[in-house]
Formats: structure tokens, C-alpha cells, sequence
């Protein structure tokens, strides 16, 4: 355990410690169902919340989440084509939380003391807990990106890898943009987020331009072999929809960013651009790894996909994003599908229950090629025997034949119904 | 104002929302764990915001002629192909048997989604 975070538990505990408790009004008590803590009310958090309060009501839901509201990330890339608004994208927690009786703190955390089963809020309070679950997402590995290392420099190179205000910076430079001027996005190495993300993105920048400014030109520098999903559908988009628009470069890694020039160098080529997007490497939310929950060296948490435990903390279950759970990829549908396997693991153990040993889980990706057409790639995922690994489900995975109009409505319908799964 | 903010915070934690009669919940079942799967796109219990049909209600043989068509490839399909192929025989029962039983109610609350 390093200094700083001797400190912050320490903080945490005396001010447990001091007396302060007998200040509230109702005794503490410990409920008879016990106390699960989820870190995070993304698409996997929210959902664990809710389906836990569905089938453990005796037990004790506490989120915590320092954003008021959800913004999703999958479909803001239209956002940047005008196909929704942000807004659209955006539900508040409140309501949610009073409904189904969720307790939920708006704050961040700061730590996790794994043997007091302890929670430390930046406040300074703590949360006990019997189990918790971490659902934290991504973070963004800086540090691997020579010239974006501070935030300074971020700051001038819009992400939009997570939506919200990232996501209306980079609408915002397009709109700023010159016609004939140049969009430059990288992409990192997989496995990051939404695999599909980035070409569905460059997709939808040159809708965005085709209409608005028709002598600009989007430039894709992949630091991939080549397009990470649904290539074929991509490829003949691009070539139906966009021709001569999308200047795809695959294995072409950046090596340093100068945000001020917004130039770009990768191992071919030195390259200037009107509006730069990088979407930078990635890796499990921090909390994972101040928890303990991560292997030396390691950027995603390993589980036991039978409950989602982590590998090497006891009581802390992890899901979503921040999951090694290849072949299943990164996506808010397989967060909510997660978060299911993992509000069920926790009812059956605080009722006693033995493991249930054949969880199923399912993934469906929409991408946009333009605002009126979507298509899909989907499958079903099993357990291994270990229970350490997933495997694809015989036959049950593929893409959609063509892009379509029809799988465009449907990705909407999707969309609102799985929003309204979780946070409904 | 940070010593308020945290004695508000220990004071919360004092108070539990756990009761066993809350409104919304259900037992959990082989066929619930599995039908929860499907929810992601046919809405929770199978009753839909729209765009995809609910579930909810639905005959139980009926449930198991689509997924066996779907998966067959009998009726076509953008994506319940894929999905239908991913679970046996028995699990579909479960599945089937869940919605058939689930009650068509109100539409779930979700104007403040859209
Ligand atoms: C990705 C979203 C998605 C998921 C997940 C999904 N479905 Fe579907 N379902 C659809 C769509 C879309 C249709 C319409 C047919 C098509 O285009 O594939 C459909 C159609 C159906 C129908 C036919 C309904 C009717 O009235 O004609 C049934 C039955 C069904 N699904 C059952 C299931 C079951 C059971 C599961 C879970 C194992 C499931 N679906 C999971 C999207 C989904």
C-alpha cells in the first residue's frame, strides 16, 4: 500500500472513528440482507443496481456516481452527424434511484480498503460493504500518447470516447471547420471500448461533411491491421455512401501528437489537421486497480464469469468495460448483461443459494453509417468450464447482410429500451 | 461544510432501503435470469417501449415457434437469428414459459427516456 492511500484511509477512519455517528437520528444498523456497494452507474452499475433491487429486495443498494446523469456513449456519434442530440443521450439518476429504492451518492471514490470492506469517498466519509461491485469503465492511458500527456494539452484534442462534453467539443470543431479542410482520428490498439466506435465515427464525420463541407476529407490513422469489426459493412458503405471521402490508413500507429500545431507523426507519415480526434489507448477504470483487482502489468480485471468476482480481491466483483472478458467485447450491452449475471450471483449468495453455473449473456452492437442506416453485428456468449473465460455460443454469431433503414429504427428502439432496462 | 456534507453521508448510510415487499421485484428463476437477457431489446418483463415487440403475453408455444424458425432460418430476421441460436432447447422453455406469464400492464415508465 503506497503513502497516499495509507492517508486517505486513514482520513477516512478517523472521521468514522470520532463519534460522529451518534449525531444521526436512526441507529446504525446492519440490514438482515446485507450491504452491496456498486461503484460506477453506467451500463453495467445501473443495471446491477436495479435487477439486484429486483431480486434481492431485502438487500441494501448503495450507488455511488459522481455524475447527476447518465449520457451514453453508444449512438452519440450522432451527435456529430446532427442525427440526436445530447440531450437525447442524457437521464438524470434521481428519479431512478427514489423508484426503486437505490441509495445514491453522488460522489466520487477515492479508494477501496478491501480488508475493512470499506469504501472511501473524496469527502472523506466511507461506506461499509459486504460485497461490492466495481463498474468503472475506462480510463485513458496519456501517459502512451507522447505530446498528450498533460492536460493541456488534452484539452485542445477533443476524445469524445466518453459522451457529454467531449462529445459536443468535437461536434463543435467540425462545425468550426473550413470546407476542404482535414478531419484526422487515430485509433488505438485493440481492445479498447465499443470496437465498432471509430469506424461507425468516421462513418458519420463524413456524413456530417458530405452535406456541410464537401471538399473536406476524413483521414484514418488505425493503429490496427485493419478495420476491428464489421469490415465488410464498413468498407462498402464507405465505398456507396462517402466515395473518395475516407482515406482509411491501417497500421499506422501514432507516435506523438503536437496539440497546438494539431499535428500528428506516425511511423509513415507527419500529418496536419483541421479538427484532430484521438481516441487514446485505454484500460480498467483506476478504482480497479487501487482495489487490488488487477494483475501487475495488466490493463483489464480478470473474473470468474460465474459472478463476476475478481481473481484476486475477496468480496469485489468487477463488470463491464474495465472486464478482460474477450471474446465478448467492450460494449454498454454487455455491460447490461453483466450487470444481470452479477445482481443475480449476489441474490442467490445472500439468500444462501448455491452458484448458478450456466449464466448466458448476449452482445448486439448497432453502428450508423449515416443518419438512416445501421446495421448490427450479435451474439450469445457461455461460460467456460473454469468459469475464468467466455466462449461464443455455437452458430450464434454474425452480421447483419446489409445496412439498412429498418436496422436504423431498430437501433433507436434498442436504444430506448435498454436505457430504459437500466435507469427506467 | 465538508464535516456536514460527510455526517449527512454516515447518517445516509444509517437508514437501509432494503424491504422485501418492494414494488418491482420478482423471484428469481431459472427462466427470469435468462428472460433478463432478452429485456436489453424487448424491455424489461418483455414489455416494450416500442420499436421491438414486447414479449410479455405472449402464448408460450408461440415464443418457442419464433425462436425455432429464427433459428432455423425459416423466418427471416436482422438479428433474432443470431440470438435464438444461442440457447438450447430447455432454456428457450424457460424463457417462454417467463413471458408467457409475465401480465401485459401499463406501459413501463419511460416518457422520461424519450
Ligand atoms: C438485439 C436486440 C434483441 C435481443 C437481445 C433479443 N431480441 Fe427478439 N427480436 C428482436 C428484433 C429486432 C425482432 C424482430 C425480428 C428481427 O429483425 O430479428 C425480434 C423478434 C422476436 C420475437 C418475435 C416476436 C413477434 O411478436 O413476432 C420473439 C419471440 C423474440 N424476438 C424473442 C426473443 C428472446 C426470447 C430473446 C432472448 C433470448 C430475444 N428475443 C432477444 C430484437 C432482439
Amino acid at each position: 500500500m503506497n503513502l497516499e492511500r495509507r492517508d486517505i484511509l486513514k482520513a477516512g477512519s478517523a472521521l468514522a472513528l470520532s463519534g460522529l455517528i451518534s449525531a444521526c437520528a436512526t441507529p446504525l444498523r446492519r440490514p438482515a440482507g446485507g450491504r452491496v456497494v456498486v461503484v460506477g452507474a453506467g451500463w453495467g452499475g445501473a443495471t446491477a443496481a436495479r435487477y439486484l433491487r429486483r431480486w434481492a429486495p431485502e438487500v441494501d443498494v448503495t450507488v455511488v456516481e459522481p455524475a447527476a446523469a447518465f449520457v451514453s456513449c453508444p449512438q452519440s456519434n450522432l451527435v456529430l452527424s446532427g442525427g440526436r442530440s445530447l440531450a437525447s443521450l442524457t437521464h438524470p439518476y434521481a428519479r431512478w434511484a427514489t423508484g426503486h429504492g437505490i441509495r445514491l451518492i453522488q460522489e466520487r471514490v477515492l479508494d477501496v480498503d478491501p480488508e475493512r470492506r470499506r469504501v472511501v469517498l473524496a469527502s472523506g466519509a466511507w461506506l461499509g460493504y459486504d460485497r461490492l461491485v466495481l463498474s468503472p469503465g475506462v480510463d485513458f492511458d496519456y501517459a502512451a500518447v507522447p505530446g498528450l500527456e498533460d492536460e493541456a494539452a488534452q484539452a485542445l484534442v477533443p476524445h469524445a470516447w466518453k459522451a457529454g462534453p467531449q462529445t459536443a467539443a468535437l461536434r463543435a470543431r467540425l462545425e468550426k471547420m473550413p470546407d476542404g479542410g482535414v478531419f484526422v482520428m487515430t485509433i488505438p490498439a485493440a481492445p479498447f471500448r465499443c470496437p465498432p466506435g471509430p469506424y461507425e465515427r468516421a462513418s458519420l464525420v463524413a456524413a456530417y461533411l458530405a452535406q456541410h463541407k464537401p471538399r473536406a476529407k476524413v483521414i484514418v490513422l488505425d493503429a490496427n491491421p485493419d478495420i476491428v469489426s464489421k469490415k465488410g459493412l464498413f468498407r462498402t458503405a464507405w465505398r456507396e455512401l462517402y466515395p473518395n471521402l475516407i482515406d482509411y490508413r491501417p497500421s499506422n500507429a501514432l507516435l506523438h501528437v503536437d496539440a497546438n500545431r494539431l499535428s500528428v507523426r506516425t511511423e509513415f507519415e507527419d500529418l496536419r489537421a483541421d479538427v484532430l480526434n484521438v481516441i487514446p489507448p485505454q484500460r480498467a477504470g483506476d478504482i480497479a486497480r487501487r482495489a487490488g483487482a488487477l494483475r501487475e502489468g495488466e490493463p483489464w480485471v480478470r473474473v470468474n464469469f460465474l459472478d463476476y468476482r475478481s481473481e484476486r480481491v475477496d468480496d469485489i466483483h468487477v463488470i463491464g468495460d474495465a472486464t478482460q472478458a474477450t471474446p465478448a467485447p467492450k460494449s454498454g450491452h454487455v455491460a447490461n448483461q453483466q450487470g444481470k449475471v452479477v445482481a443475480a450471483a449476489l441474490a442467490d449468495h445472500f439468500a444462501g443459494r448455491d452458484i448458478y453455473r450456466e449464466p448466458v449473456l448476449s452482445n448486439t452492437c448497432y453502428s450508423f453509417v449515416s443518419n438512416d442506416e445501421a446495421f448490427n453485428v450479435a451474439a450469445v456468449y457461455r461460460v467456460t468450464e473454469s468459469g475464468t473465460g467466455l466462449r461464443l455460443a455455437d452458430g450464434s454469431s454474425g452480421v447483419s447482410r446489409v445496412r439498412s433503414a429498418e436496422e436504423a429504427a431498430l437501433a433507436r428502439a434498442w436504444a430506448t429500451n435498454i436505457w430504459s432496462d437500466m435507469l427506467g | 461544510m465538508k464535516f456536514i456534507t460527510s455526517l449527512a453521508l454516515i447518517c445516509a448510510l444509517a437508514s437501509s432501503n432494503a424491504r422485501a415487499d418492494a414494488p418491482g421485484s420478482e423471484p428469481l428463476t431459472p427462466g427470469s435470469r435468462l428472460a433478463a437477457g432478452c429485456a436489453a431489446c424487448h424491455g424489461t418483463r418483455g414489455i416494450s417501449a416500442g420499436g421491438i415487440p414486447s414479449l410479455a403475453g405472449l402464448e408460450r408455444e408461440a415464443i418457442l415457434q419464433a425462436l425455432e424458425s429464427f433459428a432455423s432460418g425459416t423466418r427471416p430476421a436482422t438479428v433474432m437469428h443470431h440470438h435464438a441460436r444461442g440457447y438450447s432447447t430447455a432454456e428457450r422453455t424457460a424463457i417462454a414459459e417467463y413471458f408467457a406469464s409475465q401480465k401485459v400492464l401499463l406501459k413501463p415508465p419511460l416518457e422520461a427516456l424519450q
